[in-house]
């Protein structure tokens, strides 16, 4: 029956899902962009253990647009032997085309597949980083109030256009916010914000200072100096890093690029005192020389608490979309951290 | 209010876990050290799943009674005093889990010098079982024999028995390496 499917008008693989995950997030909160993480991968001695030598370098790319269902669970009761998965979930993301596509995905300007081959298939043990709930938003629709903060620039001024802030520089510098009476970010385990320049600027230190002037510090080692941003210039480009005691290293990608940055908590960091400074600093500035501005913005900066979904198994993949089950294996307890802080 | 009473079991499950913590263990030497607490997480019981850390080890009491009872109750203490008792055993399993982020860097020396070299999953695991019998073997539970502060009453330990690791393996649901020994204890439950 030639045509018979046709003439109905179903058409096996039309299904657009970018377009189904953009009108959920738009009108519900049951799709996000959540941040795909596969760990370090160690190459192996002969005898199967993973040694010291980087075999495959971390991938961490925000901005993976994804359907949670249901959106959380959560199961405290820890078992004999260890067993501890806390949580499952059936994720939802579009087929890995539109994923690494540069409309919509994360290859708009975290990842390049000419680039960087290594991110061909979401496998088991990878890791999907949803934001289980924002714990502290640093509000960049005001440049100063009493409850959020104050922005500042060590070479500039700070202007808001309502959404983001924007650091107009005269030098390579900081964009620098100082929290104001409102600081507790205990609960918080990730870091994330938006950056955009207008120039062939690099990131280069993320600076977060707590209460008891603390400092912890993001350094990119790699680059040159910095992260490439001019790649994208004028586009925005997300940053979405580990704030948890114990991480010594994580990556921010560029275009395909994977810039290791180290994470120095200058031993004592305490990631439980409330929150005084958050400095961003780039170079680049007068590059291309001849421009009558040169400007550092951000937006959508918040520290969260994250749930890692562990992909256990594929059960659909179609052109359309993929579906993953996955599990949840360690959480924690705030109410608790709080008391015994 | 109660003023030194008998209070064995908890006696030597906290120095069972402040050995496990400390890691240390006897050589001709004197002593040395496996790791050290901030390598290794040792737990009373099972932690809820918001709390666990590893690589861990758990110690968890499962069983306790009478082993053997003297004529009239009677016993003597270390000291020679007299004291109300019998011998009391004390039954724990000991738990080991290490997971696929667990690391700690271990120097050994070789033909071409120390190296040092990060220790992971089932090297680890090797490692820690080792170490962990090593603890246990050379527990002289010094402290409670003594009534170290903290203590309410001392405790005279007479046996222990190391029963060696089983149930060795990986478990892929849940990314765990981990392991399982048991361990009893007699001591007097003078009172």
């Amino acid at each position: 029956m030639p045509g018979l499917i046709g003439s109905q008008g179903v058409r096996p693989g039309a299904l657009n899902m970018g377009r189904v995950f953009r009108a959920l997030r738009y009108r519900s909160d049951q799709a996000q962009y959540v941040v795909y993480h596969r760990p370090t991968i160690y190459k192996t001695d002969d005898y199967g253990v993973p040694s010291g030598t980087v075999g495959s370098q971390e991938l961490l790319l925000p901005d993976l647009p994804a359907i949670i269902r249901p959106a959380v669970t959560a199961d405290y009761q820890q078992q004999r032997q260890g067993s501890n998965i806390i949580g499952a979930a059936r994720i939802y993301t579009p087929n890995i085309t539109t994923i690494k596509s540069s409309t919509g995905g994360i290859g708009a300007h975290n990842f390049s597949q000419p680039l960087n081959p290594n991110f061909n298939e979401i496998e088991g043990w990878d890791r999907l980083i949803t934001n289980y709930r924002t714990i502290r938003t640093l509000r960049t629709d005001v440049t100063s109030s009493v409850a959020n903060g104050t922005w500042t620039a060590s070479h500039g001024a700070i202007t808001t256009d309502g959404e983001s802030v924007t650091n107009t520089t005269t030098a390579n510098g900081n964009t620098i916010f100082t929290a104001g009476n409102i600081r507790n970010i205990l609960e918080a385990d990730r870091f994330k914000f938006r950056i955009k320049t207008n120039f062939d600027a690099e990131l280069t230190v993320i600076t977060i200072v707590n209460q008891s002037n603390h400092t912890l510090t993001y350094t990119v080692t790699n680059g040159p100096p910095g992260v490439n941003l001019y790649e994208h210039s004028g586009d925005w480009f997300t940053v979405d890093l580990p704030f948890i005691s114990g991480t010594t290293a994580t990556s921010i990608y560029s275009v395909g690029d994977q810039y290791t940055v180290t994470v120095a908590d200058g031993g004592n960091f305490d990631y439980e005192k409330e929150l005084k400074t958050v400095t961003i600093a780039n170079t680049g500035y007068n590059s291309p020389g001849g421009q009558s501005s040169y400007t550092v913005s951000l937006k959508e900066m918040e520290f969260y608490k994250s749930v890692s979904w562990h992909v256990h198994s594929l059960k659909d993949m179609t052109d359309g979309y993929m579906i993953f089950d996955c599990v949840r294996t360690q959480g924690r307890n705030d109410s608790r951290r709080r008391a015994y802080e | 209010m109660p003023t030194n009473p008998p209070d064995h079991l908890n006696n030597i499950e906290r120095a069972l876990i402040d050995k496990l913590r400390s890691g240390t263990y006897v050589t001709t030497g004197g002593s040395a050290t496996a790791w050290s607490t901030s390598d290794v997480t040792v737990y009373g019981q099972f932690p809820t799943t918001d709390d666990v850390s590893y690589p861990c080890l758990i110690v968890e009491m499962v069983a306790n009674g009478i082993e053997g009872q003297f004529m009239g109750q009677n016993i003597t203490k270390n000291d020679g005093t007299a004291a109300k008792g019998e011998l009391y055993g004390i039954g724990f399993n000991i738990y080991i889990m290490v997971d696929r982020a667990s690391s700690i860097t271990i120097t050994n020396t070789t033909s071409g010098g120390n190296v040092a070299q990060p220790y992971k999953e089932r090297r680890l695991l090797n490692y820690i079982m080792l170490n962990g019998a090593n603890v246990l073997m050379d527990l002289d539970f010094a402290d409670i024999v003594k009534g170290a502060a903290g203590t309410p009453a001392a405790t005279e330990i007479d046996e222990r028995h190391f029963s060696g690791f089983k149930n060795i393996g990986y478990d892929p649901a849940l990314e765990l390496w981990s392991s399982q020994a048991s361990m009893v204890v007699t001591f007097k439950n003078s009172r």
